[in-house]
C-alpha cells in the first residue's frame, strides 16, 4: 500500500494560484458580517443584486418583529414559495405579540415545520444559499438568518439515455439535476456506506460537484488524490463533466480518454460497487468514473445482463472492431501500394481492375474518402433534425454511388472506408472511438510512406504510449500489462456473475473479495427436490 | 521530471528473457555447423544457457541491489571499475548495433529493396529511444502486450508448414550421423555466446526486479522456454528446408515460412513473420541499449534519460557503418565477434569477477561478525 502513493509523484505538485471563495466576495465588496440591523443587511443585499431583475424581497412582520424574505425568483418554484413560506407568514402577521416570537428557532418550528432549512450566520453564506435556490428570511435584531429550501425550478424528467443505449436492462438515464442523479444512484445502492462529498468548482460559476464512493471499499490513496485534484481545478466556469475531465486526468496530450463517463445509473453504480469513484457535476447528465483503464471502454453494462457466452463473443468483436477502425484503411494503402504479394492473386487482379480508372494513388483516394466521411459524420450530429433526410440521401448517393461511378474512387475502397467507419461505432463509450479515428489518419500516412513496416512501427509506438499512461496512478493497460491473472475474469471474456467473486485487484480496494464462495446455481437433485413435486 | 524508481515484475523478466533470446536467433538461424543435428545443439546449448544465467545471477546475489557496473566499482575500485564499465558500454552498444543491422538487412533484402538502411535503422532506433524515455517499466509492459503474438506466430509458422504438407521429417535423419563432433563445433563458441551468453545484459536488468525471491528460478525457466522455442524453430527449419538450403539461406525461418500455402488464401506469410520478428529485435536492441545507458549513467553520474537520444542516434549511425555489406557483416559475426568480444566479455571478465567478489564479501562478513 505504501508503495502505491509513490505512483502519484509524477504529477507536479504546484499550487496553481486558485482564488478562494472568500477573496471573491471581498472583491465584490460584500461585508462578511451579518449585521443585527435588518436595514443594513438589506442594503448590502440590494447593493449586490441591484441590477438583477429576478431579485425579490418581501417585507414581513411577525408580531411586531420586522423581517424580510428575499430570494432570486428564477431559482425557486414560486407556487411552492407561496404555499410553504408566504401563506404561513400571513398567518404570522395575525399572531398576537409574544416574547417567544423573537426566537428564530421558534419561528421556524411554528411556521415552516416541514421545510428543510439552514441557518446562515454570515452574508457570504446567505448569498451562496440564495444562489442555490433558497429563500432567505431575515429578522430584525437577529444575528443569523433562516434559509429555506423551497425546491428548484423545473427540470427534465428522467428519460432513456440517448448515448450508450442498450436492449436489455434499466432504461433510465441521468438528468442535469445533481440531486436527482444522486437519488438514482441511491435507488440502486441502498447502503449507508455510500458517501457523497461536496465540492464547488469554477471561480465564477460556483458549480456544485460531488464525488461518490463506497466507504470501506474505496482505496483511500486514490480517494485523497481525487480530492486533491478536484480542489486544484482552476477555471472560471465548469459547465460539464467534460471540463472536469480535462482538469483531473493524468495526461492531457493523449488521444485516449483517461476518465470513463456514463449516462447510465446502473453503470455508475456498478463501478462504485467495484471500488471506483464517481464524479457528478450539477448540470451535466454525464457522470465520470475514476480511475479507469483501457478495458473499461470496451465494456457495456448490458454485458452483465446478457448470457455470458454472448458477452464474451461480443467483447472479442469489440476489440477486433477497434483494430479494424484503426488499421483497415492503412492496410489497404500499404497492400495496394507496396505489398501486392500478400494478397491471393485472384483478389489482387479483381482489385487492380477496379482501380484501373481511378486517377489518384491509393493514399489520396483513401484520405479523400475518410475526410468526406468525417465531414458527413459531423454534419449528421450537428445539423437540425428537419434536414436529416437531405443529408442521408446526399451522403449515401454522393459517397456510395456517384463517387464510384464518376471514377473518383474504387468500389473496394468504399467498402473499406464504410466498414472501418461502422466498426468505429461499436465502442460502447463514444469518446473512445475518437482515439481510433485520429490515429487512423497518422497510420494512413505512415502506410503510404513505409508500408506495413510503418504501420507496425506506429502501432508499437501506440502501445508504448498506452503502457506509459496512467489513470490516477493505475497503469492504463492493467490488467493486461502489467498482467493480473485474477482480473482476467471480466476482461476479454466474462465468467458467470456468481463466479466473479473479486473486485479488480489493481484498484487495491479495502475489500478485495466481493462475495463468499458458494456453489454454482443448479437444479435440485432428482432424489431430493425433484421427487417432492411429483407427490 | 522526477527520477522514478524502476521496477519490473518477475513475469515481465520472464517475457523479456524469452523475447531477448529468440529475438534475432530465431531469425538468423543458429547451429548451422551441426547440420541436421542443429536442434540437438540447441538443446544442449539451452542447458549451458541456464548454467550461464545462474552463474550471472549468483554473482549478483552476492552483493544484493547492485548491477554489473556497480559490481565492478565494488570489486576493483572506482577507476578500474569505471574503465571496465566503459568497455562494457562499448560492447553493449556495438552488439545492439549488430542486432539492428541483422534486422535492417532482413527488411532490405525482403521488402524494401531500394530503401536505404538508414531509414530503417533510424526509425527503429527512434522507437527504442521513445521506450527508454519512459523507462525500463515501459519496455516490460510493452513486451507483455506483444509477447503472446510473438510466441503465437512462431508456433503458428510450424503448424502452417505442417498443414501445408512441406514438413519432411526425413530431413532430420540421421540423428547424430556424424557423431558428436559437429554438435560440439556448433556449441563452442558460437552457440553458447549467441544467443545464450548474451544474457550478460541481464546482470544489469536483474538488479531492478521488484521481488528478489524467485529471480533465479524464473530466469532459468525463461531460458528453458526460449530454448524450447528455438529448438522448435530449428526443427522447423531443418525439416522444411533440408540441411543444404538452410545452410545457404540468410534467414532460414523466413525461407521456411514461404512454404506455407493454405486454403488458397493464406500465402506469403513470410512478410507477416518479418513484422513479428521485429518486436523481438526491438526488445533485444533495447536491452543492450539499456545496459549501455546504465553503464554511462554510472560513469557520468547523470540520469540515463538525458542520454537516450544522442546515444540512440549514435547506434543508428553505427548500424549503417558497421560493415559494408551483408556478407561482411555475417563474416564478422561468425569469426571476429565470438572470439574477441563475446568470450572475454561474457565469460572472461565475469569469471575474473568471481574471486574478487568472494574475497570482498567474505571480508565484509568478517567485519560484521567481529563488530
Amino acid at each position: 500500500m505504501s508503495s502505491f502513493s509513490s505512483l502519484f509523484t509524477r504529477r507536479k505538485n504546484k499550487n496553481r494560484g486558485r482564488i478562494s471563495q472568500k477573496e471573491i466576495y471581498d472583491k465584490e465588496g460584500i461585508p462578511k458580517h451579518f449585521d443585527l440591523n435588518l436595514e443594513k443587511n438589506l442594503k448590502s443585499m440590494q447593493e449586490l443584486f441591484n441590477q438583477t431583475s429576478d431579485y425579490e424581497e418581501i417585507e414581513i412582520k411577525i408580531g411586531d418583529l420586522k423581517g424580510c424574505v428575499c430570494y432570486l425568483g428564477t431559482t425557486l418554484n414560486k407556487s411552492e414559495l407561496n404555499t410553504h413560506v408566504l401563506e404561513p407568514l400571513r398567518a404570522a402577521f395575525k399572531q398576537p405579540k409574544t416574547e417567544s416570537h423573537k426566537d428564530i428557532d421558534y419561528v421556524r418550528e411554528a411556521f415552516f415545520p416541514a421545510v428543510s432549512y439552514k441557518y446562515g450566520e454570515t452574508l457570504h453564506q446567505l448569498v451562496w444559499q440564495m444562489l442555490n435556490g433558497y429563500a432567505i428570511i431575515m429578522l430584525d435584531q437577529h444575528n443569523r438568518a433562516l434559509a429555506l429550501n423551497i425546491g428548484g425550478t423545473d427540470k427534465r424528467s428522467i428519460e432513456e439515455p440517448s448515448t450508450q443505449t442498450i436492449i436489455r436492462g434499466p432504461k433510465e438515464g441521468f438528468v442535469e439535476d445533481i440531486n436527482t442523479n444522486i437519488g438514482l444512484i441511491r435507488k440502486k445502492i441502498k447502503n449507508p456506506r455510500l458517501v457523497f462529498e461536496e465540492f464547488n468548482v469554477g471561480i465564477d460559476s460556483n458549480t456544485q460537484l460531488k464525488i461518490g464512493y463506497m466507504k470501506g471499499i474505496v482505496n483511500e490513496d486514490i480517494l485523497s488524490e481525487v480530492r486533491q485534484r478536484i480542489s486544484k481545478i482552476n477555471a472560471s466556469g465548469i459547465l460539464d463533466t467534460g471540463n472536469v475531465e480535462e482538469f483531473i486526468s493524468d495526461e492531457t496530450f493523449t488521444f485516449f480518454p483517461l476518465v470513463f463517463n456514463s449516462e447510465r445509473p446502473d453503470s455508475i453504480s456498478g463501478n462504485i460497487l467495484e471500488g471506483k469513484i464517481a464524479i457528478l457535476l450539477d448540470g451535466s447528465p454525464f457522470v465520470l468514473i475514476v480511475p479507469s483503464v483501457f478495458t473499461d471502454f470496451f465494456q457495456s453494462t448490458e454485458d452483465y445482463y446478457q448470457p455470458f457466452f454472448m458477452t464474451s463473443f461480443i467483447r472479442i468483436i469489440r476489440y477486433m472492431s477497434f483494430m479494424i477502425t484503426l488499421t483497415f484503411p492503412s492496410l489497404y494503402v500499404a497492400i495496394t501500394t507496396y505489398h501486392h504479394e500478400l494478397m491471393p492473386t485472384p483478389l489482387l487482379i479483381n482489385l487492380q481492375s477496379q482501380r484501373e480508372g481511378v486517377p489518384f494513388p491509393a493514399v489520396i483516394e483513401i484520405l479523400m474518402m475518410e475526410l468526406t466521411f468525417e465531414v458527413l459524420r459531423e454534419a449528421g450530429v450537428r445539423m437540425p433534425r428537419a434536414v436529416g433526410q437531405t443529408l442521408s440521401i446526399v451522403g449515401a448517393l454522393v459517397i456510395g454511388q456517384a463517387a464510384v461511378e464518376a471514377g473518383l474512387v474504387s468500389n473496394v475502397l468504399v467498402v473499406v472506408v464504410a466498414f472501418s467507419a461502422i466498426a468505429s461505432f461499436v465502442s460502447p463509450i463514444y469518446n473512445f472511438s475518437i482515439a481510433a479515428r485520429l490515429i487512423r489518419f497518422i497510420l494512413i500516412i505512415m502506410a503510404a510512406s513505409l508500408g506495413l513496416y510503418g504501420i507496425l512501427l506506429l502501432l508499437i509506438i501506440m502501445v508504448i504510449h498506452l503502457v506509459s499512461l496512467r489513470s490516477f496512478g493505475i497503469p492504463y493497460l492493467t490488467p493486461v500489462a502489467p498482467f493480473k491473472m485474477k482480473d482476467q475474469s471480466d476482461i476479454f471474456i466474462r465468467v458467470p456473475i456468481w463466479g466473479d467473486r473479486y473486485r479488480p485487484t489493481y484498484l487495491m480496494t479495502k475489500a478485495p473479495v466481493k462475495t463468499k464462495k458458494s456453489p454454482p446455481p443448479s437444479a435440485p437433485k432428482q432424489d431430493s427436490g425433484g421427487k417432492k413435486e411429483n407427490e | 521530471m522526477k527520477q522514478q524508481v524502476e521496477k519490473i515484475s518477475l513475469w515481465q523478466l520472464y517475457i523479456l528473457i524469452i523475447c531477448f533470446q529468440i529475438g534475432s536467433a530465431a531469425l538468423v538461424g543458429i547451429g548451422n555447423e551441426a547440420k541436421q543435428d542443429a536442434w540437438i545443439a540447441v538443446i544442449i546449448g539451452t542447458l549451458f544457457g541456464i548454467a550461464i544465467m545462474l552463474y550471472y545471477l549468483f554473482l549478483l546475489s552476492k552483493v544484493p541491489g547492485k548491477n554489473l557496473f556497480e559490481l565492478f566499482v565494488f570489486c576493483f575500485g572506482k577507476w578500474v571499475g569505471k574503465f571496465l564499465t566503459l568497455l562494457y558500454v562499448i560492447y553493449f552498444f556495438y552488439i545492439s548495433a549488430r542486432v539492428l543491422r541483422d534486422f535492417c538487412e532482413l527488411l532490405v533484402s525482403t521488402i524494401f529493396e531500394v530503401t536505404p538502411l538508414e531509414v530503417i535503422s533510424i526509425t527503429m532506433m527512434l522507437v527504442i529511444v521513445y521506450i527508454f524515455q519512459h523507462g525500463l517499466e515501459v519496455l516490460g509492459r510493452t513486451s507483455e502486450v506483444f509477447f503472446p503474438y510473438v510466441v503465437a506466430f512462431i508456433v503458428m509458422t510450424g503448424l502452417g508448414i505442417w498443414f501445408s504438407g512441406e514438413f519432411e521429417m526425413s530431413n532430420i535423419q540421421p540423428i547424430l550421423g556424424d557423431g558428436f563432433k559437429p554438435v560440439l563445433k556448433a556449441l563452442f563458441p558460437t552457440m553458447i555466446t549467441f544467443p545464450f551468453g548474451e544474457a550478460i545484459t541481464f546482470m544489469v536488468i536483474s538488479a531492478y526486479i521488484g521481488t528478489k525471491k524467485n529471480i533465479k528460478k524464473v530466469s532459468a525457466v525463461g531460458v528453458l522456454t526460449s530454448g524450447i522455442l528455438l529448438t522448435y524453430g530449428a526443427v522447423i527449419q531443418i525439416a522444411t528446408l533440408g540441411v543444404d538450403v538452410k545452410d545457404r539461406a540468410n534467414f532460414p525461418l523466413l525461407s521456411a515460412s514461404r512454404e506455407i500455402s493454405l486454403l488458397n488464401f493464406i500465402e506469403r506469410v513470410d512478410l507477416i513473420i518479418v513484422f513479428f520478428v521485429m518486436f523481438g529485435i526491438i526488445v533485444k536492441v533495447g536491452i543492450f541499449f539499456y545496459g549501455g545507458l546504465k553503464g554511462l549513467e554510472l560513469i557520468t553520474n547523470k540520469p540515463y534519460r538525458s542520454m537516450t537520444l544522442p546515444m540512440g542516434s549514435l547506434i543508428a549511425f553505427f548500424t549503417v557503418v558497421i560493415s559494408h555489406n551483408f556478407v561482411e557483416h555475417i563474416e564478422e559475426g561468425l569469426v571476429f565477434v565470438p572470439f574477441y568480444l563475446h568470450i572475454p566479455f561474457q565469460f572472461g571478465i565475469p569469471l575474473l569477477l568471481l574471486p574478487f567478489i568472494l574475497w570482498k564479501t567474505r571480508k565484509k562478513q568478517k567485519k560484521e561478525s567481529s563488530s
